[in-house]
């Protein structure tokens, strides 16, 4: 489990995140959502172990942060980013296996291939496996990347949880490929029973595919919890100053959120 | 209404069952083989050329001797020819992992040592070594010799990859056009100073400066040999521990730490060897430009970016490289000798213009 406690950030004598607390479980997708600014992204950095923080702790499997070393760190939690710019062309098979860096020195070139494209296959690209990954459009690059993650935390035999981290993945990427990214986010919660922490734009995507949802406000949390106790009128107008329309949704067994602007009147 | 579902999934299957596809065209291991076949080729071909031809049999003859007789072809050969071929192997070799190194930490392929003012930096202080020696710096120098030279142009080098490198790199990317113009600005300030020294110098050290700022491999002998062997050898190592995280440092810095790279760790280890083979090869051969540009490029594009055979492999076709360049720098105009500086730049600039058309438009090279 991450176990995240009180946490505070503050860069450059700015407080970017206040007095944060959450947890992530094994098995369940927790969406982050706020507007712009509210803190979303160093919220995950410093889960991550990026940025590193001014208070409170952050926990994982009960250990904290700061004593995992970064190679054991790495075995436990993966982190697919918004944008990943290769600095040099590489085939989609070997960007796969750079996931493997964590386990390195214990297995050789065959078996992290073999890996690779078993995790080629999660993501429906094993075709590509042999294509220069410049070549794929960037819905497709994504997946590979989300690949790359599930090949990282690949190790059947090692006991204690395991945690993806999703900082906006369909962010500048069309409706059908938000929807596979997110879809798959989900099976892999499910499947392999990792605790996946994503970051979102849109309600209706955190609406429809996580089971809990944590509603962020400069720096600090509106609301936590699940998407009918999250999604409210009073909420989102909180952190987005937006009045909306909340209704079931007409296909899923979820809520759908409509937003009527700032300046809506709340006949509804 | 109808959702069309997307197939998201195949079912999936564990790794062990998965096939295993192998690739391309030309391996990484294919090409170290056929490299070092071209490199002994090179290097016995390289020791037979040259004013005075040496052949075959009267190199195994020299080979042969157990008393170790003087004479002129075993002085040509073991003395002059071996030492200079080896020091074209080790000094190619040298600054092409370099640059490997170097382009993989500034995760860009223009990041070539000399464009980016590292040799300059290690040639102003190699310089200044000889300018000073006679005065200031004598008791240092007559104490060390050589390595005095070769001290100095490694701590000149190391401070101008640190100096680029903090200009360039902010906000957790290396902006490739500071990068450059950086470069440039190292240049031209070593350049000038360069000038300011001739001034101050006597005749000797003047024929030196020019020697360094052509570039030249004349200056071979065995205890050069010394010097350089070791730390390029030094260099080969510790740069080949660290090319699994250099090809993380593909992702970036922040997803390279992501995946457990110490990444100020790798990023010291590239800096600093980077600097102690340049330069040290810089202070025993002057400016040669554009091997440690060309080399990656080319390799890059044959086996691809993985940093494990790059790096080998270059090591190998720098090698060949300069050995070849070295060959035709001393027989096109025997008995003279062309500066071999001139010649990679003849080679090298024109290939560099190239890439720069290659990247218009290209976002990936930062341009």
């Amino acid at each position: 489990m991450i176990e995240v406690h009180q946490l505070s950030v503050r860069i450059a004598k700015k407080q970017i995140l206040k007095n944060i607390s959450l947890e992530v479980n094994p098995g369940e997708v927790v969406a982050v959502i706020g507007a712009n600014g509210a803190g979303k992204s160093t919220l995950l950095k410093a889960i991550s172990g990026q940025t590193s923080f001014s208070g409170g702790e952050v926990f994982y499997n009960s250990q904290p942060l700061r004593q995992w070393k970064s190679k054991e760190l790495a075995r436990k939690r993966a982190i697919l980013s918004q944008h990943i710019n290769l600095s040099f062309s590489l085939k989609v098979i070997d960007v796969v296996m750079l996931g493997r860096f964590p386990f390195f020195h214990q297995e050789n070139e065959t078996q992290r291939r073999m890996i690779a494209q078993w995790a080629l296959e999660k993501v429906a690209l094993a075709d590509f496996a042999q294509r220069e990954i410049h070549t794929l459009s960037g819905g497709e690059q994504q997946r590979v990347h989300f690949a790359r993650v599930l090949c990282q935390l690949h190790s059947p035999d090692e006991s204690g949880d395991k945690f993806m981290l999703l900082d906006e993945p369909t962010a500048s990427q069309d409706l059908s490929q938000q929807y596979r990214l997110l879809t798959l986010a989900k099976e892999v919660a499910r499947e392999l029973n990792y605790g996946v922490l994503i970051i979102l734009h849109d309600m209706n995507q955190a609406a429809r595919f996580a089971d809990r949802i944590i509603m962020m406000k400069q720096g600090r949390i509106v609301a936590s919890g699940s998407p009918g106790q999250v999604l409210t009128r009073q909420h989102i107008f909180q952190a987005f100053q937006v009045n909306c329309l909340i209704q079931d949704h007409p296909v899923f067994d979820c809520l759908h959120v409509t937003a009527l602007g700032a300046t809506a009147t709340t006949k509804y | 209404m109808e959702i069309a579902e997307p197939p998201i999934k195949e079912k999936s299957k564990s790794p062990s069952q998965s096939v295993v596809s192998k690739d391309a065209l030309l391996s990484g291991k294919t090409v170290t083989w056929l490299l070092t076949a071209i490199l002994l080729l090179a290097a016995l071909f390289s020791i037979s050329t040259g004013a005075y031809k040496l052949s075959f049999d009267q190199m195994l003859e020299v080979f042969a001797q157990t008393d170790q007789e003087a004479s002129p072809i075993r002085y040509l050969l073991l003395d002059i020819r071996l030492p200079r071929v080896l020091l074209a192997v080790v000094v190619g070799a040298g600054l092409s992992i370099s640059g490997v190194a170097i382009q993989g930490l500034f995760r860009n392929p223009l990041a070539d040592p000399t464009l980016i003012g590292i040799t300059s930096g290690g040639m102003l202080f190699a310089i200044g070594g000889i300018v000073f020696s006679g005065s200031v710096l004598a008791g240092v120098s007559s104490f060390l010799g050589y390595t005095t030279i070769a001290l100095f142009s490694f701590i000149g080098s190391l401070l101008t990859t640190l100096l680029i490198f903090r200009m360039a790199t902010f906000g957790g990317r290396t902006h490739v056009t500071t990068m450059l113009l950086a470069g440039i600005a190292v240049t031209a300030l070593a350049g000038a100073i360069t000038g300011l020294m001739t001034y101050f110098s006597t005749e000797d050290q003047l024929r030196d400066i020019t020697f360094w700022t052509l570039g030249s491999l004349s200056s071979a002998n065995w205890k050069v040999l010394l010097i350089v062997s070791p730390a390029v050898a030094l260099t080969f190592l510790m740069l080949m521990r660290i090319t699994p995280a250099l090809d993380l440092f593909m992702l970036g810095e922040s997803e390279a730490s992501y995946l457990g790279v110490n990444v100020q760790r790798t990023k010291w280890i590239v800096i600093i060897f980077s600097a102690l083979a340049v330069g040290i090869c810089v202070s025993v051969t002057g400016i040669i430009s554009f091997v440690a540009l060309i080399v990656p490029h080319i390799l890059r594009l044959l086996t691809g970016a993985r940093h494990r055979f790059l790096m080998i492999n270059s090591a190998l076709l720098g090698a060949i490289l300069l050995l070849i360049a070295d060959t035709a720098a001393r027989t096109l105009i025997a008995p003279a000798e062309l500066p071999i500086g001139v010649l990679t730049a003849l080679l090298g600039a024109p290939f560099f213009i190239w890439m720069l058309m290659q990247a218009r438009g290209n976002s990936k090279l930062g341009i």
